[in-house]
């Protein structure tokens, strides 16, 4: 079922669209198999909110409508971390729906041209006088608290991650997207896709390595790694984390940020080549 | 995109960008009479360049479906699912005097990438994989590769890797290249490359050397 979940009450949403791993979704291997979701997130603050990524078409009422009932008169951004389509289906919609003040993307092109690409919405809508700008490596976006734009150096495609400074809350991308479900109705599910009790957390090494090497990070077998560690070191150093929010999946806090992150580092490790 | 006309159908390679589809619509019409309506669009991947326009192709013509890597495409366009399918390594399109066969995508960003083979004529459609680009201001637009020296292919790559191939700088990239001779030059025979970014290479032997180099530079370690 998808979900309006408070990750920090009247800060921080996710906007959870569920999925099933049919072996036709780019998130996760072709032979896994059950429910996982789009994670959109909703940063509130007094006067502004910003939204990172909108979501597939499919989750277009669910956005739309938690949008609806958490933004109030605020001025809405949206930032489109990925040049996919699960970061921009429902772009159009919100733009039609509600006064957008901006639009964070990595593509030059202007929104109207780029991410208009429903054919159900005639025109370019009200996407014609939106105004938009880059999200680069090391930029600052202000929403009346401060949200710092990192490009990763673990990325497939050119998808920064985010850093929200109030809440703590690290935005992954396509990375820490292993926590799925084999039932509709499991346990993450039922905690709202949050994931903060290490007794409940069964993912081990071998189950993210599957995840990376069978999807998005298929080229890490026998990668030179030491780089990748070493700025996920870095970053889980600088930035003091307390929740991990990848694009898909269960969204992590407590200790299970510290345990996926060694997870994750653990994994990267072993697959390492020597280097030539 | 490319249109890959058969005697009964016409193939369309990538499903474009968006704000291209006129454009390309306007192409495919001025063709109508020379070349069977377009019945196949094929995208190499799922990424918004290559896909963005299927919803709209598919609008425009009733009896078109896409087949290759369809992932997400149901979440995207799911009033069109029943049109969309998954298609396999081996997998052959008949045109009509032409097939178009699913390759192995030797080098590419997301796994469940296509190339694809023009039977008849033996052009090779690598998406991405070729990635090398051109300024628009240089005068090469319609150009071969080969006819456009000014054009730095090795230089190109390297920039492309920065966008889409930033894995290369972690692997040692020889056993691409390699692979990538094999399925040219000795499984295909390929007599042309027509990469979905960047000028068409007309002569295989003369710049796939030059396309190895800019693999090699990719990487940190080769």
């Amino acid at each position: 079922v998808n979900g309006v979940v408070p990750v920090v009450e009247g800060r921080l949403y996710a906007l959870t669209g569920v999925y099933e791993l049919d072996g036709l979704v780019a998130s996760h291997p072709r032979d896994a198999r059950g429910f996982s979701t789009m994670n959109c997130y909703l940063l509130i603050d007094d006067h502004e909110a910003l939204l990172i990524n909108t979501g597939f078409s499919v989750h277009q009422n669910l956005v739309l409508g938690g949008l609806t009932e958490l933004v109030g008169d605020r001025a809405l951004s949206l930032a489109i971390c990925r040049p996919e389509f699960c970061s921009m289906c429902n772009v159009r919609p919100i733009a039609d729906a509600f006064d957008l003040k901006m639009i964070h993307q990595l593509n030059p092109v202007h929104p109207s041209r780029f991410q208009n690409f429903r054919p159900e919405f005639s025109g370019v809508g009200r996407l014609e006088g939106v105004d938009y700008g880059p999200l680069r490596n090391g930029m600052e976006i202000d929403i009346g608290r401060r949200i710092d734009v990192l490009l990763p150096m673990i990325r497939l495609l050119p998808t920064p991650w985010l850093f929200d400074h109030e809440t703590r809350t690290l935005f992954t991308g396509d990375v820490f997207c292993w926590n799925w479900e084999a039932v509709a109705d499991g346990p993450l599910a039922a905690n709202g896709w949050l994931l903060g009790d290490p007794s409940l957390d069964e993912c081990t090494v071998e189950h993210v390595g599957e995840a990376l090497l069978g999807a998005r990070y298929w080229w890490l077998a026998g990668a030179d790694t030491r780089p990748l560690r070493e700025w996920l070191d870095g970053t889980f150093a600088r930035y003091e984390v307390d929740f991990v929010a990848p694009d898909h999946g269960a969204i992590l806090g407590g200790a299970c940020v510290d345990r996926h992150r060694r997870l994750l580092a653990e994994f990267l490790e072993s697959t390492s080549g020597v280097l030539a | 995109v490319f249109a890959v006309a058969g005697e009964r159908h016409t193939a369309l390679i990538e499903g474009g960008i968006t704000h291209d589809i006129e454009v390309i619509a306007d192409h495919l019409d001025s063709l109508a009479g020379e070349i069977p309506a377009p019945r196949y669009v094929l995208p190499t991947h799922s990424e918004m360049g290559h896909s963005g326009g299927i919803g709209a192709l598919l609008a425009r013509y009733p009896e078109m479906t896409v087949h290759g890597d369809v992932t997400d495409l149901h979440l995207t366009f799911p009033e069109v699912r029943d049109r969309l399918h998954p298609a396999e390594v081996g997998d052959e399109f008949d045109l009509g005097g032409t097939k178009i066969v699913v390759v192995e995508s030797v080098f590419r960003d997301l796994i469940t990438t296509r190339w694809y083979y023009d039977t008849a004529r033996r052009v090779l459609f690598p998406g991405d994989g070729f990635a090398f680009s051109h300024d628009h201001e240089d005068g090469a637009c319609g150009l071969f590769a080969e006819e456009a020296p000014e054009v730095q292919i090795s230089g190109n790559m390297t920039y492309f890797a920065e966008m889409a191939f930033h894995w290369t700088q972690f692997v040692d990239t020889e056993p691409f290249i390699t692979r990538l001779n094999e399925l040219i030059f000795d499984e295909l025979d390929v007599s042309l490359v027509a990469p979905s970014h960047g000028l068409p290479i007309g002569d295989p032997t003369a710049t796939m050397p030059k396309v190895a180099d800019g693999l090699r530079s990719m990487s940190k370690r080769s």
